[in-house]
């Protein structure tokens, strides 16, 4: 318990470190940013879209709330297996990756919110 | 002979920079809409065509323009009145008449295929890949919610049935989205065909 305690107090510190702007009001952020500072690098960046889905998720997250923000971050996990067969594609830093925006999926929300 | 052309060049220049002042505006007021800002890029347009004088081509673009900006936001499919239609408005009506908006499947029979069995949703709208993967997020955790409860583990079995809760709902809210996003995006390649077939210059996308 103690050995837990320690790793998971040395994981906070480095993620402090490298500056992962972790904000006590906003803990919702925290499997977020823990994901893009400290698993994200390791793993090898393989979000083949563009955002990539950490970024999608902490977009979906801040504009969304908890419950519809995981919702579109699920979305996003789901649709992209279809998605990478039609595209649309975007050319970032020389790779070219699936263009899916939060607001190509979000659109319908704000519709939604506009007709009641 | 150079007195001639200066003063013909003299002439002509009023109506050149106004050509290119209206073209200038209309290019604008479309890089507006085609950045997300519609209802302003429509507003500009119609002030724009106001001030025109009636046999300005301008004026009939921004018009058409305009209507056209408008009926994408609210995505209409009928052209409405204008009050001076000319060649591009007449290629507009020709297209609407040989091409009819795509019919959108009823999204409710997704939202229930969705609810009632998870990732039958995605199926229904021929995303066979999305349709496994929600499926192989919702069935594990609902058989091992369900063999935690036969079980009777008490707040594992709380702890399961509330992922799985949320990744039901999550594949629910998934295929819904989808629906409303093929459906738009079937609407959007239509109104894209009218923008194209209307010959106006430009594109706001």
């Amino acid at each position: 318990m103690l050995y837990a305690g320690m790793a998971l107090a040395a994981l906070l510190l480095a993620m402090l470190w490298r500056g992962a702007g972790f904000s006590a009001a906003s803990p919702q952020m925290f499997p977020i940013r823990f994901y893009q500072q400290m698993v994200g690098d390791l793993d090898g960046r393989t979000c083949p879209s563009y955002p990539v889905c950490s970024g999608y998720a902490r977009q979906a997250f801040s504009e969304y709330g908890v419950l519809l923000g995981s919702w579109l971050a699920l979305d996003r996990l789901i649709h992209e297996g279809d998605d990478l067969k039609t595209g649309p594609w975007i050319v970032f830093e020389g790779q070219t990756r699936l263009h899916d925006p939060l607001q190509r999926n979000s659109f319908w929300l704000h519709r939604a919110g506009q007709e009641e | 002979m150079r007195l001639i052309l200066l003063m013909v060049s003299l002439l002509l220049l009023p109506a050149v920079s106004s050509a290119a002042s209206a073209s200038d505006a209309y290019n604008e007021a479309l890089g507006l809409a085609g950045a997300g800002h519609a209802g302003e890029a429509a507003a500009r347009l119609d002030g724009a065509a106001a001030v025109l004088p009636d046999e300005s081509i301008w004026r009939e673009r921004m018009t058409l323009a305009a209507a056209m900006i408008r009926m994408r936001s609210q995505q209409q499919s009928v052209l409405p009145p204008l009050p001076h239609p000319g060649s591009n408005a007449a290629l507009a009506k020709a297209y609407l008449q040989a091409t009819p908006l795509p019919q959108a499947g009823s999204s409710w029979v997704v939202n229930v295929l969705a609810v009632v069995l998870p990732g039958s949703g995605h199926a229904w709208l021929g995303r066979w890949h999305d349709a496994l993967t929600a499926a192989l997020l919702v069935w594990p955790m609902l058989l091992l919610t369900l063999w935690a409860g036969y079980r009777r583990m008490g707040p594992v079995t709380v702890f399961f049935a509330l992922i799985t809760a949320w990744l039901w709902s999550g594949t629910v809210f998934s295929a819904m989205s989808l629906a409303e996003r093929g459906s738009y995006e079937d609407y959007l390649l239509w109104w894209q065909g009218l923008w194209q077939a209307s010959a106006l210059p430009g594109r706001p996308w």
